[in-house]
């Protein structure tokens, strides 16, 4: 029914202080176009809203003390109430409340941000009509269906210390999200909330799970930890981690799509 | 007891975060919070580094591809290995890919075009640009296909990148414009390629479609670099069905 309409479409963002590409697969109809217009509209809103960079921004304003808890949209409040819970999840290694932010306060949901954002952004391609596409922010990816039919995508894992190389390459069929955590391209800016300084105790960490948002959070979380996160994040469900040393050696959990061992990782 | 008239009981979780920030700005003496350097003013670096770094971020396509293909005599089932058996990095011979003959040809073999996903009563669309009809190399079952990236202008000046793919795989990638000289063409990861490129004729599907790692800003080489991949990617499902 819609025989001229494009296969596929590349829609690349600068937003967020980053760059977003949206690869859809698909039959770009008209909804599928309208999606796409829609997420780089929600993708901007959500950096308007959400910037620590901004201090007129709704988290900025509150982490500022210029707005309350009851004046928080209902995004922000769930934004704020989920990484609370991600804190007590994660044994406080992942704190929005307790970094230092670009606005000068200690509050800064960055973390969870991005993949929370992405996550909603997939959802609104998918209610568009789309269903087979990867959505990369920054970095941090979430992936619906397949490359090709009957093709997963193909993630890259960029290895640390070589900016030339990857460490991996992970064959995925959505629906699943992929986080890395380190620190080679915006310097050591993970902090401990333990200590509040800047820790590097393993160079990499990714986490790939059902959930960009919490893989998100959960890779801080495990970069924090250092190589102990893949013993602790076998206690959560559906989430797996990867993590390089600073000498290059690697760990993964136990059912990490590592493509010597399940290269059909999770098909949908 | 509670006199607050707002909803949030005492001892809802974020009513006592609240309260602990607003404590922590009150006892907070001027300028205890700063933002770490890193994350408001990222550590200035050499241009010529920065175009490296970005032009080799880029190779990341090429030989991640490359590491996969190869990269799976992980035959331990024990979830650790290490990286150390990898190429050197590129980085460590500027000179030399500064300085490398461009790339004038590259043979690729006739492949079977990937199907798209469209639905069964569409006719199967032609996704590898070297066969599309429209592409601007010779319709044949050879032949390289460039595509530029936006010109980004980062602080050193403008960058950009190009991409060359064959068969609808990444075969090179070239700097165009650097900060200091415009049209300047530059081969990188000359060591990595002629592999690549035998494993392009075995496998035309050597390519990534995306890289997870650190968060980049929007603000360098690499913008250029996702930029072109980007572009070609969609020069490749731009075909109608």
């Amino acid at each position: 029914m819609n025989g001229t309409a494009p296969v596929g479409t590349v829609r690349v963002e600068h937003v967020m202080g980053m760059v977003v590409s949206i690869d859809v697969r698909d039959l770009i109809t008209s909804p599928v176009a309208a999606a796409i217009e829609a997420v780089v509209a929600w993708l901007h809103d959500v950096d308007s809203r959400f910037s620590t960079y901004r201090n007129d921004s709704e988290i900025s304003r509150f982490g500022l003390g210029d707005i309350g808890i009851d004046e928080l949209s209902v995004d922000a409040e769930e934004v704020l109430r989920r990484c609370i819970e991600l804190t007590d999840v994660t044994g406080g290694t992942f704190d929005a409340f307790a970094v230092p932010s670009p606005n000068g306060t200690d509050l800064d949901p960055s973390g969870l941000v991005k993949g929370w954002s992405v996550e909603r952004a997939a959802g609104i391609l998918e209610s568009g009509g789309a269903s087979n596409f990867c959505i990369n922010a920054g970095g941090d990816i979430a992936v619906r269906g397949t490359s090709q039919p009957g093709q997963p995508w193909r993630i890259g894992i960029r290895h640390p210390d070589h900016v030339d190389q990857l460490a991996l390459v992970l064959a995925l069929t959505g629906p699943v999200a992929v986080a890395t955590s380190a620190t080679y391209e915006r310097g050591a800016h993970i902090i401990d909330p333990a200590t509040g300084e800047p820790t590097a105790d393993i160079a990499s960490a990714t986490v790939v799970g059902p959930d960009l948002g919490t893989a998100d959070a959960f890779a801080t979380a495990v970069f924090v930890m250092g190589e102990a996160g893949v013993d602790w994040i076998e206690d959560q469900p559906g989430y797996d981690a990867y993590v390089i040393s600073h000498d290059g050696v690697t760990r993964w959990s136990r059912d990490f799509p590592h493509p010597s061992l399940n290269p059909t990782w999770r098909e949908a | 007891m509670n006199n607050e008239p707002q909803r949030p009981p005492l001892d809802d979780p974020l009513l006592a975060r609240l309260e602990r920030l607003s404590q922590r700005r009150a006892e907070a003496p001027p300028g205890r919070n700063p933002p770490p350097a890193p994350a408001t003013k990222p550590r200035r670096r050499h241009p010529a580094r920065i175009a490296r770094l970005g032009a080799l971020m880029v190779s990341c396509a090429t030989t991640g591809g490359l590491a996969y293909l190869l990269g799976t005599t992980q035959t331990s089932s024990a979830g650790s290995s290490s990286l150390s058996n990898l190429p050197a990095p590129i980085a460590t011979a500027p000179a030399a890919a500064a300085t490398a003959p461009p790339v004038t040809t590259v043979t690729a073999p006739a492949t079977t075009a990937p199907a798209a996903h469209t639905p069964a009563s569409v006719a199967p669309a032609i996704t590898a640009p070297a066969t599309t009809a429209s592409a601007p190399a010779p319709p044949t079952t050879t032949g390289i296909l460039a595509f530029n990236g936006k010109v980004v202008n980062t602080r050193y000046g403008p960058v950009q990148v190009q991409v060359q793919v064959s068969s609808g795989a990444l075969v090179e990638v070239a700097v165009v414009q650097y900060p200091n000289g415009d049209g300047k063409s530059v081969r990188i990861n000359e060591r990595a390629l002629p592999k690549l490129h035998t494993e392009v004729l075995s496998a035309q599907s050597a390519n990534v479609h995306s890289i997870s790692g650190a968060t980049y800003t929007s603000n360098g080489y690499v913008t250029s670099l996702q930029s072109a991949l980007d572009q070609a990617a969609a020069a490749g499902a731009a075909v109608t069905a």
